[in-house]
């Protein structure tokens, strides 16, 4: 088999196969990306809540924090309770919490919720286990691979990478980040 | 089979490079929630495991999360490299290795020049504490900084030792308990 046909199979077949990782990893980079931003793993949302009639510690119990919930649409939603101080009641919610300031009776409640697809790219981009590791090592090889041959895919005229347009691109390409690091340093 | 032979050798690959022989494990030393900050010069570098409830994880990056009454910090690693936010209120036993951040004078002196050098310093791992979450404190900003810097020069004098220890624990497993 001729190299040059050999190349244009790796960078067909590796492209192909690598399709969805590289959908993964630019979804997901972008999400990170924009870390202070937003929150590329959960829609937070928050309420305030402020308690009809104020109560002491020593009256609370689960049935009370149950009635509580009812009241804000959340009662399926009761996981643990616990008083982080004398004057802090705190409720775990199954996607969420509840933080009551009982001198105060005030305090707000956050709902929490999976961005669909995103918090699964996010986890899988922090690498999660050694099968994954090893898996977006060999992502990153054939990115090389498809980085490299593609560059060979056309044999001649300005759109190969000894024309204009082929040297000029990847020169562009790479002085982009060469000077935002010199800028950067 | 001639057609797939690009996939199947990439799933050989991944195979066999799965297949190294896992390290023989250490038993990790239980050690209670409330002890640690007394016991914690005997356990520095050694495999210890505590069981807490999840009171808050850090919503951001997820690479941080607090444990029990104490808040006590426990840090993301490769092994684990985020907690889920769902793990808030799950009672917990985490194994992992104490991971000790001394603060002295010196470490302070160069966090408030590089403050007052115009840096944009973001919060610090090693002093970032539930404390500062749970009150919204923006450790970003210069101001909650300097003030963070007065506040542990005074907790270095009246300590005495000429320094502050914040302890945390680099995970290693977590097991939630149902």
């Amino acid at each position: 088999m001729k190299l040059r046909k050999l190349n244009s199979i790796l960078h067909r077949d590796l492209g192909y196969l690598f399709f969805g990782m590289c959908l993964i990893y630019a979804i997901s980079g972008i999400a990170l990306n924009h870390l202070r931003d937003w929150n590329p793993n959960y829609v937070i949302k928050k309420f305030d809540v402020t308690l009809n009639e104020k109560i002491s510690r020593d009256e609370i119990n689960k049935d009370w924090v149950i009635s509580l919930l009812d009241d804000l649409d959340m009662k399926k939603e009761y996981k643990k309770h616990y008083f982080p101080s004398n004057s802090t009641l705190k409720v775990f919610l199954n996607h969420g919490n509840v933080e009551i300031n009982l001198e105060t009776g005030k305090g707000a409640m956050e709902t929490i919720r999976k961005r669909p697809l995103l918090n699964q790219f996010n986890y899988l981009h922090y690498n999660p286990g050694a099968l994954w590791k090893w898996f977006s090592d060999i992502f990153c090889v054939a990115l090389l691979i498809i980085a490299i041959s593609g560059l060979f895919i056309i044999r001649s005229g300005k759109n190969s990478i000894k024309g204009w347009k082929g040297a000029g691109y990847t020169a562009i390409g790479i002085l982009i980040p060469l000077i935002l690091f010199l800028m950067y340093i | 089979m001639k057609k797939f032979l690009l996939p199947i050798l990439l799933f050989s690959v991944l195979l066999s490079a799965c297949n190294n022989p896992k390290p023989a494990k250490t038993e990790a030393i239980p050690v209670i929630l409330s002890e640690i900050k007394t016991k914690a010069t005997d356990l520095m570098g050694k495999l210890i495991s505590l069981d807490g409830m999840v009171a808050h994880v850090c919503r951001e990056s997820g690479k941080r999360l607090f444990l029990g009454e104490e808040s006590f910090k426990v840090l993301a690693s490769n092994k684990i490299p985020t907690f889920k936010v769902e793990l808030e209120g799950s009672d917990i036993t985490v194994t992992g290795y104490l991971k000790e951040d001394r603060i002295d004078e010196t470490y302070l002196a160069n966090w408030e020049k590089e403050l007052q050098d115009g840096a944009k310093v973001q919060l610090k791992e090693e002093t970032h504490t539930y404390d500062a979450e749970a009150k919204g404190l923006d450790e970003s900003a210069i101001t909650t900084q300097l003030d963070q810097i007065k506040g542990y020069r005074e907790q270095i004098v009246a300590g005495g030792k000429g320094f502050i220890s914040f302890y945390s624990l680099e995970v290693e497993s977590i097991t939630e308990k149902k």
